[in-house]
């Protein structure tokens, strides 16, 4: 027995890099289910510690219970008591803040866990008992009836707390729930686990084959088929016993990094909730996966082990693998011959005799190629969507204000700012043209408009007599594509009026006659239908006082546009929604002659200092001071819509790398050996006469033939998944045509080209170094 | 006219008292269309002689030339080019390529000359060498006979002026032994094919123009058919007579 022990592992030695490339492939698949598994954990153990922490380790808390009834629960028979606590006057929550009436669980930083020892069991003390469910089943009925047990004890005004948050993320969820989580977690463990069985097996076929004649040869001197079978299973034990360390290893690995990364890209979100991710990977998880993967290894062997042992002693006399070619099956046409030449018509010959030794290679290659094609195509469109909503207009701060003695300088002055804009909105009534109705008119901040002039190139004029229109609109087309253009006829020198209005809402008292000839007042209202007024009556009621507030005041302008352009000032967009905008500076020469609102809006562009102005802006008395209604730090929330994405998109294409390359260790086993198989038949071609050039363009062949059956398969059906992502967002109503994904068709196409032809390169250069003559009387395995 | 003329020729492996000279400076020559038998025990050599010869080895010293080309200097793309023109090899297994049927087999030098097939040419061919009916077939449906004509085949169908055989019979019965031989002989005798047969088998030997013998990697006799007998010391082989109805399946 010991030498077919160190036969075995001689076999591994000398075959290094296959032994370790399989292992890396074996180790790989455990990593990817341990890190999937180490992600959910870690999600759920944050969630759960956290509730635990604050609200404390119970699921049913029963309030103010008499000391001499607590027994009643310790002998329940649903519940387990886990702690007590004195009854609670006031709710103190975990930021300090003090509450008499509160609902729902306690916080754990009100009250002082007691242990049973500490109990007073008389009537005078009464407590507040925690519990935890025995088990979920019918939890309801549970408190029903422990409710009632108290009740018929003449415990009066039975109150219960629950924490159900912990309950049920401890389990305890309607079991239709419970169900479909399990179901869920089946179904995506269980296609991991199957893949991962695949690869493995795999890997134990490919290295049999390639020991044909040994087994053979072992069986012809008189090794029992149970004894080679046992070389298999060694094998499979010698290659799980390390893949499975280093696979937990760099699962756990995984697992951190990625919380890593989680708590870093969503720091913002993670501050403000005031928590954070944590690691955590049950020891349970990994017994679990240990024991899984160990019976998966053992179960993949199997079969190559069956195989192994009913090898003949004849085999070790044939020189042939593949006994069974059937002439039908190599068959090439006449084609291939004049267009690749001999060379390429064994290469074609080669690849249909090992059709099913590459299926599986093939289906890998097919599955990465298409997933990738479709979720980049996903990707594309998901940022398309995401960009038409985000309004990148410059400004990482926006303040939005109601007041009439704002002074936006002190602000920027404050904060040291260089960029930013203040506009004051003018609000007007028409009198007569049309066209105007559509434009906004804004009252700009006296450096930006000089920033604004210089961008349009009209800087260092006398900025009191510009009138600049931006008149820029964004045109959608159907294929995807924005192009703008202008939607006014407005030319330079063009005049528009407007009747600027002015919402005095001061109170005041105005007599009837002011009312009326303000034009607010009609003489017709002042008439009682019914009654007869005299005139005196009348001019007494003219004198009459109402206090009026919300009047409007008006001033008529008229603004000649100086530049029409289609740059917009900080905070507006390049292109704008609206027909168009027309700034005019806070230093017009006729500005006095214009009503503004008190509504403004600031735009800040200095990037770093949000979470300052958010801080200065939450006093009472700047609020009051600057009449601030609300304000948007836009430059956090870009960062987190952006690092969210980012993190989605790390983990998704993280995901289909892992994937990927665990499908290439095994391309890369498949494809060594079976070129390791044929040494012997090119030494013999190479023997009849054919020179290192061609040989190399038959390889060569080999590899683009290979990569573009795959790639023939796995394209279209990449375009058919992306075809589908398209109709999903078609579906929800967005109008983008469909984007054919060139840079995922051309990635997929250079890697897999690549990948194909360094492999082959790699495989058959051993085969080069060595002498024809060696090659082809060599007895290597 | 020497087709073939060996001089000081030396291959050597390994290093110093591991030391194996498997040709040790052996010089000799070949006029053209003579049938020559290379005989000696195994490990004598001889088998390295005709590698070197056919160039599927490399010489550690020494010169070889075949009609008229050195090849002992060839790099390995040149000794492609001469191995496909002027070389015929027949090895005692593994001859074919799996995927190529016995046409395909045969012309292969000749596709890797980019050479136009004579097909009238392959179709006498395949009738000599009785494999007319199975021209379609795969290495692995043939027989270890008719695997070793197809391997004749080959090394004749480019009409090489040389053809190198290493035991061709070694893996197959007196009959199908015989059979080979008697081809040889025709492509000998009919083509003006040199033919230069590595054997153990004296009988087999014996059929040649001319008998070299070798031992420990040097030529210890080198006679012509008419004058004397085999040397006496290789000893006798014994012929065993084998079932002639199956032949062996490869």
């Amino acid at each position: 027995m010991k030498i077919l022990s160190k036969l075995n592992l001689d076999n591994l030695k000398q075959n290094r890099t296959r032994t370790i490339v399989t292992i890396l492939g074996v180790a790989m698949s455990i990593m990817l289910i341990l890190t999937t598994i180490g992600i959910a954990t870690s999600f759920w153990f944050t969630e759960y510690d956290s509730i635990r922490k604050e609200y404390g380790d119970y699921h049913v808390m029963f309030e103010n219970i008499p000391g001499d009834k607590v027994s009643i629960l310790e002998n329940s028979k649903f519940f387990n008591v886990e702690y007590y606590s004195e009854p609670v006057e006031a709710v103190i929550d975990k930021d300090g803040e003090r509450y008499l009436y509160w609902y729902g669980p306690y916080p754990v930083s009100s009250y002082t866990k007691i242990t049973a020892d500490e109990l007073k069991r008389d009537r005078n003390h009464s407590y507040n008992v925690f519990l935890k469910y025995k088990d979920f089943e019918n939890t309801q009925f549970a408190d029903k009836m422990q409710k009632r047990a108290l009740e018929e004890a003449d415990v009066e005004d039975v109150y219960v707390r629950y924490n159900s948050d912990l309950q049920m993320l401890e389990g305890g969820i309607p079991r239709t729930s419970r169900i479909a989580l399990a179901a869920f977690t089946t179904l995506v463990l269980g296609v991991m686990v199957i893949a991962a069985a695949f690869v493995i097996r795999n890997s134990f076929n490919i290295s049999i084959t390639e020991r044909v004649r040994q087994f053979g040869m072992l069986s012809s001197v008189g090794a029992r088929p149970r004894q080679i079978r046992r070389m298999v299973y060694m094998e499979s034990a010698i290659i799980g016993l390390i893949a499975l360390p280093i696979g937990i290893g760099l699962g756990c690995l995984l697992t951190f990094g990625v919380v890593v990364l989680f708590n870093t890209l969503l720091s913002d979100i993670m501050d403000a909730i005031g928590m954070e991710l944590v690691f955590f990977i049950p020891w349970q998880a990994i017994i679990i996966i240990l024991i899984v993967t160990a019976v998966l290894i053992f179960l993949s062997a199997v079969s190559p082990a069956i195989v192994a042992g009913r090898y003949s002693p004849l085999s070790a006399l044939r020189s042939n693998q593949d006994i069974k070619i059937k002439a039908r099956k190599v068959r090439t046409s006449k084609l291939t011959r004049k267009i690749w030449g001999i060379g390429g018509v064994i290469a074609r010959k080669n690849l249909k005799r090992s059709r099913q030794k590459y299926r599986t290679t093939v289906v890998s290659i097919v599955l990465s190629v298409s997933v990738f094609i479709g979720v980049m195509s996903f990707m594309n469109y998901s940022h398309r969507v995401i960009n038409l909503f985000i309004n990148d207009n410059g400004s990482n701060f926006v303040i939005y204000g109601n007041s009439n003695s704002v002074d936006t300088n002190e602000i920027a002055s404050n904060f040291n700012l260089k960029e930013y804009a203040a506009y004051h909105y003018i609000s007007f009534e028409t009198i007569g043209d049309d066209n105007r109705m559509h434009l906004s008119f804004t009252v700009v901040s006296r450096d930006e408009f000089a920033r604004y002039a210089k961008k349009i190139g009209a800087g260092g004029s006398d900025y009191s007599r510009m009138v600049i229109l931006h008149d820029n609109r964004k045109i959608y087309h159907s294929d995807g594509s924005i192009s703008s253009g202008r939607s006014t006829d407005y030319k330079v020198g063009d005049t528009v009026h407007i009747r600027s209005v002015s919402y005095n809402l001061d109170e005041e008292d105005k007599t009837i006659r002011e009312l009326i000839e303000d034009g607010e007042l009609d003489m017709d209202d002042l008439y009682d239908k019914d009654a007869e007024m005299t005139e005196e009556e009348l001019a007494e009621r003219l004198d009459d006082t109402i206090r009026v507030y919300g009047n409007k005041k008006y001033k008529d302008a008229d603004l000649t546009f100086t530049h029409i352009t289609e740059k917009a000032p900080l905070g507006y967009n390049e292109s704008s929604y609206s027909i168009g905008e027309v700034f005019i500076s806070e230093d017009y020469y006729q500005i006095n002659k214009i009503y503004t609102t008190d509504y403004y809006t600031m735009f800040i562009a200095d990037s770093g200092v949000g979470s300052d102005i958010a801080e200065f802006l939450d006093s009472e008395e700047i609020v009051k001071k600057y009449g601030i209604t609300s304000y948007e730090n836009y430059e956090e929330l870009m960062r987190v819509i952006r690092n969210t994405i980012l993190l989605i998109e790390i983990l998704i294409y993280g995901f289909i790398v892992i994937v990927s390359l665990i499908g290439v260790t095994n391309i890369f086993n498949t494809i060594t050996t079976n070129v390791a198989l044929r040494a012997r038949e090119f030494a013999i071609i190479k023997s009849v006469g054919m020179t290192s050039k061609e040989f190399n363009h038959m390889i060569r062949l080999e590899s683009v033939m290979y990569s573009a059956r795959a790639l023939l398969i796995g394209l279209p059906i990449g375009l058919l998944i992306s075809y589908g992502t398209f109709k999903l967002f078609d579906a929800a109503g967005l109008e983008f045509g469909w984007i054919i994904p060139w840079n995922a068709i051309i990635i997929s196409v250079a890697s897999v080209g690549l990948l194909v032809a360094a492999i082959m390169r790699y495989s058959v250069r051993k085969i080069k170094r060595q002498n024809i003559i060696e090659t082809i009387r060599s007895e290597s395995f | 006219m020497s087709i073939l003329k060996v001089t000081n020729l030396v291959k050597t492996y390994g290093k110093g008292n591991n030391l194996v000279k498997a040709v040790d400076d052996v010089s000799f020559e070949v006029p053209e269309g003579e049938f020559v038998a290379v005989v000696g025990a195994s490990g004598s050599g001889k088998s390295t002689l005709l590698h070197l010869i056919g160039g599927v080895d490399n010489p550690t010293s020494g010169s070889i030339i075949v009609d008229g080309e050195d090849i002992s200097k060839y790099n390995s793309d040149k000794l492609a080019v001469f191995r496909r023109e002027k070389v015929g090899i027949v090895y005692q297994f593994y001859n074919l390529i799996p995927v190529l049927n016995v046409a395909e087999n045969i012309t292969l030098p000749t596709d890797l000359a980019n050479k136009k097939v004579d097909q009238g040419y392959l179709k006498e061919l395949l009738e000599t060498l009785g494999l007319a009916d199975r021209v379609k077939h795969l290495p692995n449906q043939l027989s270890g006979g008719q695997q070793q004509r197809v391997a004749i085949g080959r090394a004749l169908f480019n009409r090489p002026k040389l053809i190198l055989a290493d035991e061709p019979t070694g893996n197959l019965d007196k009959k199908s032994s015989d059979e080979i031989v008697g081809l040889l002989k025709t492509a000998n005798q009919k083509y003006h094919q040199t033919i230069i047969l590595v054997t153990h088998d004296l009988n087999i030997a014996s059929q040649a123009d001319r008998i070299i013998t070798f031992e420990d990697g040097k030529i210890i006799s080198d006679e012509h058919k008419a004058t004397e007998p085999v040397t006496a010391e290789l000893g006798q082989i014994e012929q065993t007579e084998m079932d002639n109805e199956n032949p062996i399946e490869a």
